[in-house]
């Protein structure tokens, strides 16, 4: 048998549910088949327990296997590193469990997490930057471990909860008001917080290149308060510098 | 070097003359990994030792995965970099394994083209580790010390001899770990991994590296170990991760049974 034929009928023999053996194998050997089969499944399942710690804790052994078998059979794997198996976990977990939103939202915070933490590296903010900028025009730099996604429930709270694994989680609920969660690293440390959709436009719109002064006038051109907005586009910029959210400011993006 | 035992690397306080690091953990863009990589750095040599180069593999090497390895070779200015000889996968598919090749001349002669390409590549020799095995081929010509040293004299690639996965893979197939360990070329070896096992179903050793040394491992060790002189030796555990000291205090095993100038890490 060539190789290339060998090698595709033992992936095939991986993936599939072991009931058929190879033929290239030797007759006295065809005992250690079952040992890749579920060597296979076993890595994988330990792979995604890893990043997805907290879904794992929210769901339990059972209901977390039983959804890491789904992914594997929908996503076999196809990267060099593991570290990208985790890519779409999300989206399977949104499937199996459409009722239950909270779980796909900690499965999207796990796995983005883990992102920022091996994320680039980028630059400390020179501060002496700030006193200096034109900020109607200054372009704001926004890490680029930054990922962000609306959602709908306590996912927040559920995610620092799960810390310990003693303790009782609070129970999931829709909030009353969508929020946007963000996740970023700071220095090395991943952190996430929830902020609200005007400074979700805000941040999006800052990745864009779209300038602090534009961000200020089309954003607060639906504020009832023109003060109020001011006082909140400020408290948010000041959050982006000790957050190290802004990472320069600057006319043209890096 | 495993996650719980960082601090002590960090710190230069680990009593070992090097390092071994899953080159995979290091191959990210930034972040805590990279930054304690280049501390440890600080204070001790490092050995790269790669899951995922799949120099067995027929559809050839992964060229954006060469770059990386190669990015991280040129940042931390290694002892060596090693893989295995086995395959992970083939048309795209991954599975994360160390598959087993038919030691065949057609395997021959790809992961001997596999390898020239890599160390073509990386500027470098590579060490091959020896895989265990659960599986033979029937299509089997050779065995697979003679399939070692042919590979190192087509490439002049160099030979990380796991211990325990030749005895494991001994135990299963039925061959002498010492008719191994002697066919070896003795000068192409430059480190020897030690470690552990478990029993699997139908009498199968399973190569878990999630227990200490066994004796027959060590017993195996003390045989041959003058016949490698001047290696690198190192106590490899994969899972069950223990306190660093139970690590050195094998450390200190292999080094009584090694000579004077073995460098043994963990």
């Amino acid at each position: 048998m060539m190789l290339a034929e060998l090698q595709r009928e033992l992936s095939a023999y991986i993936r599939s549910d072991g009931a058929n053996l190879l033929d290239g194998v030797a007759e006295r050997s065809k005992r250690g088949l079952p040992v890749y089969h579920y060597a296979y499944r076993a890595s994988l399942i330990n792979a995604l327990r890893d990043v997805f710690e907290r879904t794992h804790s929210w769901l339990g052994d059972d209901l977390f296997d039983d959804a890491a078998r789904v992914h594997i059979d929908r996503n076999p794997p196809n990267s060099w590193t593991m570290s990208d198996y985790g890519l779409g976990f999300e989206a399977v977990l949104s499937d199996l469990y459409p009722e239950n939103p909270e779980v796909a939202e900690l499965a999207w915070l796990d796995w983005n997490l883990r992102v920022a933490f091996n994320g680039s590296d980028s630059p400390a903010l020179d501060r002496a930057k700030l006193a200096e900028a034109d900020w109607d025009n200054a372009q704001l730099h926004i890490t680029p471990t930054l990922a962000m996604r609306p959602v709908s429930t306590n996912v927040g709270a559920l995610w620092g909860a799960l810390e310990d694994e003693e303790a009782e989680p609070p129970k999931a609920h829709l909030l009353g008001t969508p929020e946007i969660l963000t996740v970023w690293r700071q220095d090395l440390a991943p952190r996430f917080q929830c902020v609200s959709e005007l400074e979700g436009k805000a941040l999006a719109l800052a990745i864009t290149g779209v300038s602090f002064g534009r961000i200020c006038s089309e954003l607060g051109s639906d504020a009832d308060d023109e003060a109020d907005f001011a006082a909140f586009a400020g408290a948010m910029l000041g959050r982006w510098i000790s957050d190290d959210v802004l990472i320069d400011v600057g006319s043209s993006l890096p | 070097m495993r996650t719980p035992h960082y601090d002590a690397y960090l710190a230069g306080e680990a009593p070992v003359d090097f390092v071994e690091v899953i080159s995979e953990n290091y191959m990210v863009e930034g972040g805590r990994p990279l930054y304690s990589l280049d501390r440890v750095r600080e204070h001790y040599p490092i050995a790269m030792h790669g899951v995922s180069m799949s120099v067995g593999s027929a559809d050839g090497l992964d060229r954006s995965y060469l770059q990386r390895l190669k990015g991280l070779a040129v940042r931390v200015q290694p002892l060596w970099v090693s893989d295995h000889l086995c395959w992970t996968g083939i048309d795209g598919f991954n599975s994360h394994d160390l598959l087993p090749l038919p030691y065949t001349e057609e395997a021959l002669d790809t992961a001997a083209a596999n390898i020239a390409q890599a160390q073509d590549f990386l500027e470098r020799p590579m060490l091959i580790e020896n895989p265990s095995s659960y599986l033979t081929f029937a299509d089997d010509m050779m065995s697979e010390w003679d399939f070692l040293s042919a590979l190192c004299e087509r490439t002049g690639c160099y030979l990380l001899l796991d211990i325990n996965n030749i005895y494991v893979s001994g135990t299963n197939h039925g061959f002498d770990p010492l008719e191994y360990l002697a066919a070896i070329p003795a000068d192409r070896v430059r480190q020897i991994h030690l470690a552990g096992h478990s029993h699997g179903r139908d009498g199968l050793l399973i190569d878990t590296h999630d227990q200490p040394v066994p004796d027959p491992v060590w017993a195996l060790y003390a045989k041959v170990i003058e016949r490698f002189s001047n290696v690198a030796v190192m106590i490899e555990r994969d899972d069950d991760i223990p306190p660093l000291e139970d690590l050195i205090a094998e450390m200190e095993m292999a080094r009584q049974f090694s000579q004077a100038s073995a460098k043994v890490a963990a």
